[in-house]
């Protein structure tokens, strides 16, 4: 039995370490002494990839393929067509690019006029639906609003809410838009 | 004796209501047009803050104060003309920072309330309001009334500003370890000094860290004579101030408390670099483009002093130029 006793805690160990290993151990210690390897994968982290995805697979990258959107697609089959006139046209001339992509918009129009669903198809277009659950103010109307608003999947760690992309390469306040991870 | 008060009431009566009368724009074509230009104002860029903030303030008091001051004045107006009035009032307080113009944004609110016309998001915009002006009860109080406001709830926040006799700018500070935020006076500048202004959600500071980390000796050279500030803002995203100062300690992310307090600091896009000297500004890089600007830090660094011989550019950055 005493054997028995030893084999148990023999295999209990060996089994444990590797969960301990899995479950991360302690934290590290918040010291000077954190990797470059470690603060690189903080700043690359799955969020960034996700938005990549997203990025690599929009419609409109840059203002020439918007104007071709625009004259080629009826008013009927363009989510944008759910916008009043001036608030589409503001929210046109707010948008930004660079050779990424979108870089910024303004949102106050779409949270003022659509909800999560419609805004969702209209930034869909430009690669940048994951923005979404940002605009606080966009009015909920059904469930699946509800998800797009509180979907972890959406939820933006690299887009910047009350700023805009500026050059030479910074983020500078500006009221009610937004600076996208391309910025 | 009584025709002389007669006349002094009669003509201060007079000019009171002339003064009224050329204040108040008489149209709501004017207001709608003063509020397009206010908008284009606040799209331009600045170098200076102070100066971008000035102009914006000024424009306000000139097409809008008035009806803040006199909000019977907004009784008569379309209902549409009060709310560019609230939406002015609160574009101008997100770009001070004054509690002031919040409190102006409140009494535009009230009048749309009195036409029935406030609504949710009108309420979740003040509640951003009062953080970035600071007000904090405001704030609270403002998401009790409203329980459906569906805002992020603002956590405890522990003042530890008791006593600060030399007027030292303060900021807010996120634990890195429980997320808990405190308001405390930022430590005295050195002689030399970097101050980073930046933001763990802004894309051009994780990539101006990204690029600075691979160079581990003017990475330390920074940090050590680095403090990095975070803007003034209504923003309640605390937990990404904790996971960037848990995930780079040696870079831990305060947020001013009130951006006009750091009297040296008149830009506060992200990322800029001041260096300082003796309290001075003696250079500043501004922003992080895809090239870096590595070669202009070790400039600025120079400038006050630091040593960077041995700090040279790395093989990819030298193959760029």
């Amino acid at each position: 039995t005493a054997m028995m006793k030893m084999t148990h805690m023999a295999l209990l160990l060996a089994f444990a370490a590797p969960c301990l290993a899995l479950a991360g151990g302690p934290p590290p210690a918040s010291t000077d002494s954190v990797s470059v390897d470690g603060i690189i994968a903080y700043l690359d982290d799955l969020a960034s990839q996700q938005a990549e995805i997203q990025q690599a697979t929009a419609q409109i990258q840059s203002h020439a393929e918007l104007a071709r959107y625009l004259t080629s697609t009826p008013a009927e089959r363009s989510p944008l067509s759910k916008l009043s006139a001036p608030a589409r046209q503001r929210f046109l001339s707010s948008i930004t690019f660079n050779e990424h992509g979108i870089t910024g918009f303004s949102y106050a129009d779409l949270a003022a006029e659509l909800t999560p669903t419609e805004i969702s198809a209209i930034l869909r277009l430009f690669g940048a639906e994951r923005t979404v659950p940002l605009m606080k103010n966009a009015h909920i109307s059904n469930h699946v609003d509800s998800l797009i608003m509180h979907s972890p999947y959406l939820m933006p760690s690299e887009d910047h809410e009350g700023y805009a992309c500026d050059a030479p390469g910074d983020c500078v306040k500006m009221n009610d838009h937004i600076c996208t991870h391309n910025c | 004796m009584r025709k002389s008060l007669l006349v002094f009431f009669l003509l201060s009566w007079f000019c009171t209501a002339s003064l009224h009368a050329q204040t108040l724009p008489h149209t709501t074509d004017s207001i709608r047009q003063a509020h397009k230009a206010f908008e284009a104002l606040s799209m331009q860029r600045d170098a200076s803050w102070r100066h971008r903030i000035s102009k914006l303030e000024r424009y306000y008091q000139d097409h809008f104060s008035a009806y803040l001051r006199s909000p019977e004045s907004m009784r008569a107006m379309p209902v549409d003309d009060v709310r560019l009035v609230y939406e002015t009032a609160r574009a101008v307080a997100f770009y001070s920072g004054k509690a002031a113009y919040a409190d102006d944004a409140l009494v535009a609110l009230n009048a749309l309330r009195a036409r029935h016309a406030e609504n949710k998001a009108d309420l979740q915009h003040l509640y951003r309001t009062y953080i970035s002006t600071r007000q904090f009860t405001n704030a609270r109080q403002l998401a009790q009334q409203h329980p459906s406001l569906d805002v992020k709830p603002l956590p405890t926040i522990d003042d530890h500003v008791m006593d600060n006799p030399d007027a030292r700018p303060t900021v807010l500070t996120v634990s890195a370890e429980t997320g808990h935020v405190d308001h405390v006076v930022a430590p005295p500048l050195q002689d030399t000094q970097i101050v980073v202004i930046a933001h763990p959600l802004c894309h051009f500071t994780r990539d101006a860290v990204r690029d600075l980390v691979r160079h581990p000796t003017l990475w330390k050279l920074l940090t050590q004579h680095a403090v990095w500030i975070a803007p003034q803002d209504g923003n309640v995203e605390f937990d990404a101030f904790q996971h960037w100062n848990k995930a780079i300690p040696a870079a831990h992310i305060n947020i001013a408390y009130q951006q006009s307090d750091w009297t040296m600091i008149d830009y506060w896009g992200t990322p800029t670099f001041f260096f300082l000297k003796h309290g001075k500004v003696v250079d500043r890089v501004t922003g992080w483009p895809k090239e870096g600007r590595v070669d202009a830090l070790l400039a600025g660094m120079r400038a006050i002093g630091l040593d960077v011989a041995g700090i040279g550019l790395t093989p990819a950055t030298a193959a760029s130029k």
